[in-house]
């Protein structure tokens, strides 16, 4: 319960962080203002699921049909600022990558899931892997 | 803007669901690509291929590069998530919620004893994989051959018919958009999954 407050905690904190480590979402959301409201989004809770193998870190997304009917992109990044991706997601087979940090020790791994155009946030978390 | 293509064919062959139809035949059913796995713009590190018969059977064949899921577990989470990772198969007992979708890919990968041996054929020959069954209709497994994995998932087709075949580039115009070949999302978005 507390790590799941704490994880909620962090990614509402790390929002505008996220938007300084990923430029396209940056850019994105700085013409979304011009263009059109961007709608709120929330966690992503139970979407998806980080493991850990020494520096690597598996990220699966499941039931991802639920934020679009569309194909997706998910972009991570870790505690050390470091960004990954993007990857691809798929409403029908969800997501399944790998990233490398680089180090063995546990941190946040912060998840960003927009439209495959990036120009609409559909969810972000952080999870402590 | 994000740099189209988006989806960059894999760099190894793929594999699909043999229904015993002749290449580019959609007599029998429907194929398509689901969804694949990778970096946006790079080459796909794994495609999955679906196909559609006319009696309610389906079918999902991922071919992934043999290092993508080095170990047994990550090959079991791998087929189970064909089934239960999002709907490109549709399901009697589909798991709409997340928590529930990844409980039951983390409860079956990690009960070896309910995976076992058989043979599945790829390209009329059998070959050994790992596979379970999940109710009645439902089967999951893979194929580890020298260099690449295959992983299936069917509903309503019988267990001990299961057929993979490669896919050639006559089969693959079966195929609305040709997994052989770079697509935008915009064309992706343009094919809607084939209905039974």
């Amino acid at each position: 319960m507390f790590s799941s407050l704490l994880s909620r905690r962090v990614a509402t904190s790390v929002v505008g962080t996220l938007f300084a480590l990923n430029g396209l979402t940056a850019q994105a959301a700085a013409a979304s203002v011009v263009v059109a409201p961007r709608a709120p989004y929330g966690s992503c809770g139970s979407h998806f699921q980080l493991t850990r193998t020494s520096q690597s870190i598996r990220v699966v997304g499941t039931s991802l049909n639920v934020y679009s009917s569309g194909y997706m992109l998910v972009y991570p990044s870790d505690s050390h600022s470091k960004s990954y991706g993007a990857y691809n997601a798929s409403p029908y087979g969800g997501a399944n990558f790998v990233i490398d940090t680089g180090v063995s020790s546990k941190q946040f791994i912060y998840i960003t899931l927009t439209n495959s155009s990036n120009t609409v946030t559909l969810c972000a978390d952080s999870y402590y892997v | 803007m994000i740099a189209s293509p988006a989806y960059v064919p894999a760099s190894f062959k793929l594999f699909e669901y043999d229904d015993l139809s002749d290449p580019g035949d959609l007599g029998r059913g429907s194929r398509w690509l689901p969804s694949w796995q990778g970096r946006l713009a790079h080459p796909a590190e794994e495609v999955s291929l679906g196909w559609v018969g006319k009696n309610q059977q389906q079918a999902v064949v991922a071919t992934a590069a043999l290092d993508r899921h080095p170990n047994e577990y990550d090959r079991r989470v791998n087929a189970a998530l064909l089934v239960w990772g999002g709907n490109q198969l549709k399901r009697n007992d589909q798991l709409l919620n997340p928590a529930l979708a990844h409980a039951a890919v983390d409860e079956l990968s990690g009960r070896t004893d309910r995976w076992s041996a058989r043979d599945v054929l790829i390209d009329g020959v059998p070959v050994p994989a790992i596979a379970t069954r999940i109710q009645e209709e439902t089967v999951c497994g893979y194929v580890a051959a020298l260099t690449h994995l295959v992983f299936f998932a069917t509903v309503n087709i019988d267990p001990w018919e299961i057929r993979i075949r490669s896919l050639t580039d006559r089969n693959a115009t079966s195929y609305l958009l040709d997994p052989y070949f770079s697509h935008t999302f915009e064309a992706l978005r343009q094919v809607a999954p084939p209905q039974s």
